[in-house]
């Protein structure tokens, strides 16, 4: 159709020429030259058929002319301009949606690897090995702490057996210390014949004294061994209870842990699901708006067919005729003409009206709904 | 993900249809018949064809008989996706092995629900 325009308005300087001739010869003498309509260039795509170019007319009425021209140049004009709305406004849409489901895959994909199997695995296989390890270090501990205190037990046990036989000991030593102070005084009333009785009396006493003086000796660092020991025991259960709270304090950490990870994931993914919610709403909302940019597009797409249908009409008024009106074979066929330039089912209804006005029968097939999809 | 071909000389349209398709196919896009075909000769593989039928340089029609033409997308379905009412072109499209016609403007969701019918 672009094509037929750019053919005829080069056609249509030449007649513009022509028609400033005739202006020319009409007016007085005295009146100063009309200018010829300048126009801007018009690019010709391909040449126009035939038939229609050699049925413009010359000379036409200029103010036809005019007419006819305005309507191409001012037809093209306006759909030009709608045409810039609506190419900006679907590439936008276009490109929001394009973002939306690049959005929507990214959430997705972080949705399911923050879900991913890697991570159970590592909660149930690696964590939970940790978890078992610090249970068995946990009863390997407790088990030490259980073993040692039981040989310190027996090793206080023996001490006390020890303490009690130095006990012992030492109450002999006491009696011998006696027996010898007795020695000593029988031998002394014995005279002269017990006096290496006395002798033998003294080195036992001194013998006992000596055993007492070891015994004491032995007793304090026996004593001191015990007290040891049961420092040791003491701090022994001490430290014990210590790794076991220690231990358990860890195991509920790493429940805790585990308990909060799961938490986290659960949020993230709820956010995830809120963001794709989010996401194919908008979509939804955005998907709503393709049909009116396609309406619009449509529309503009009418309203250049009806600029070259009007055109056409011109052309035809413009041809030379009788002056009669046109018979009903004239006006069927400038509507077969029209019809070429028509697609929408709304023109073609608008077309059927006009040409019964005229006289002639609409077409018989009923137009298909607007969005119908028929499937062969 | 299936390859969609949609051939239509309005941005505006390939922009808004492939805006519908883009989430769940590949769209491949031509201006006009002899560009598509230009497209398809270099051996894109293509599933389904989206065809307007008013194109310059070459229309819907002609298209359709070049791709039936072809043994290699001779199977692959063809939607007309048209202003066109006028029943001559839908029954020449029907008769040169079109799989359906669809009337612009047209909801997202038919069009959906048809590729999905066809694919």
């Amino acid at each position: 159709m672009i094509v037929l325009l750019g053919a005829w308005l080069a056609s249509l300087g030449l007649t513009a020429a022509v028609t400033v001739r005739v202006v020319r010869t009409r007016r007085t003498p005295a009146a100063p030259p009309v200018p010829p309509p300048v126009f801007p260039p018009v690019p010709q795509v391909l040449s126009p058929p035939p038939d229609v170019r050699d049925e413009v007319p010359a000379p036409v009425p200029p103010e036809l002319r005019l007419h006819r021209d305005l309507q191409v140049r001012l037809g093209q004009s306006i759909v030009g301009q709608l045409r810039s709305t609506t190419d900006p406004l679907s590439a936008n849409l276009l490109e929001i949606r394009s973002d939306l489901v690049d959005l929507a895959q990214k959430v997705r994909t972080h949705d399911q690897i923050s879900a991913g199997q890697e991570d159970r695995d590592w909660l149930q296989g690696d964590a939970a090995a940790v978890k078992t390890d610090m249970a068995e270090a946990a009863r390997l501990t407790r088990e030490t702490t259980q073993s040692m205190a039981t040989h310190i037990h027996a090793l206080k046990k023996t001490l006390r057996t020890i303490l009690e036989v130095n006990g012992e000991v030492a109450d002999l030593s006491d009696r011998i210390n006696v027996l010898s102070i007795n020695a000593s005084i029988e031998a002394a009333r014995a005279g002269t014949s017990g006096r290496g009785f006395k002798v033998i009396a003294s080195q036992v006493k001194s013998l006992a004294l000596e055993t007492s003086a070891f015994l004491a000796q032995v007793r304090t660092l026996l004593q001191g061994a015990q007290d040891l020991f049961d420092r040791v025991d003491r701090d022994l259960e001490g430290k014990g209870t210590a790794v076991e709270t220690l231990l358990l304090k860890q195991d509920a950490s790493f429940i805790s842990l585990q308990d909060n990870y799961r938490e986290q994931g659960v949020r993230f993914s709820q956010l995830c699901r809120t963001i794709e919610g989010f996401v194919g709403r908008l979509d939804l909302q955005v998907n709503r708006l393709s049909p009116l940019v396609q309406l619009h597009e449509v529309t503009v797409q009418e309203l250049e067919n009806l600029n070259q249908v009007f055109v056409h009409v011109l052309d035809q008024v413009l041809a030379p005729g009788d002056g009669s009106p046109p018979g009903e074979a004239q006006v069927h066929a400038w509507g077969t003409l029209v019809r070429e330039h028509l697609t929408t089912a709304g023109e073609l209804a608008v077309l059927d009206a006009v040409l019964a006005a005229w006289g002639c029968p609409p077409a018989d097939e009923a137009p298909p709904r607007v969005g119908s999809l028929e499937l062969f | 993900m299936k390859t969609i071909l949609l051939v239509d000389d309005s941005t505006s349209i390939r922009n808004i249809v492939k805006g519908s398709l883009v989430r769940e196919y590949l769209v491949l896009e031509a201006d006009n018949g002899q560009a598509a075909l230009d497209l398809v000769a270099k051996g894109t593989a293509v599933d389904l064809f989206l065809l307007d039928v008013n194109m310059p340089v070459m229309d819907g029609l002609t298209l359709l008989k070049h791709i039936k033409a072809n043994p290699l997308f001779a199977k692959t379905p063809v939607l007309m996706l048209t202003t066109e009412t006028k029943q001559e072109r839908r029954q020449e499209a029907k008769t040169l092995g079109a799989t359906g016609w669809i009337l612009k403007p047209c909801d997202p969701e038919t069009l959906l629900a048809a590729l999905k019918n066809l694919l």
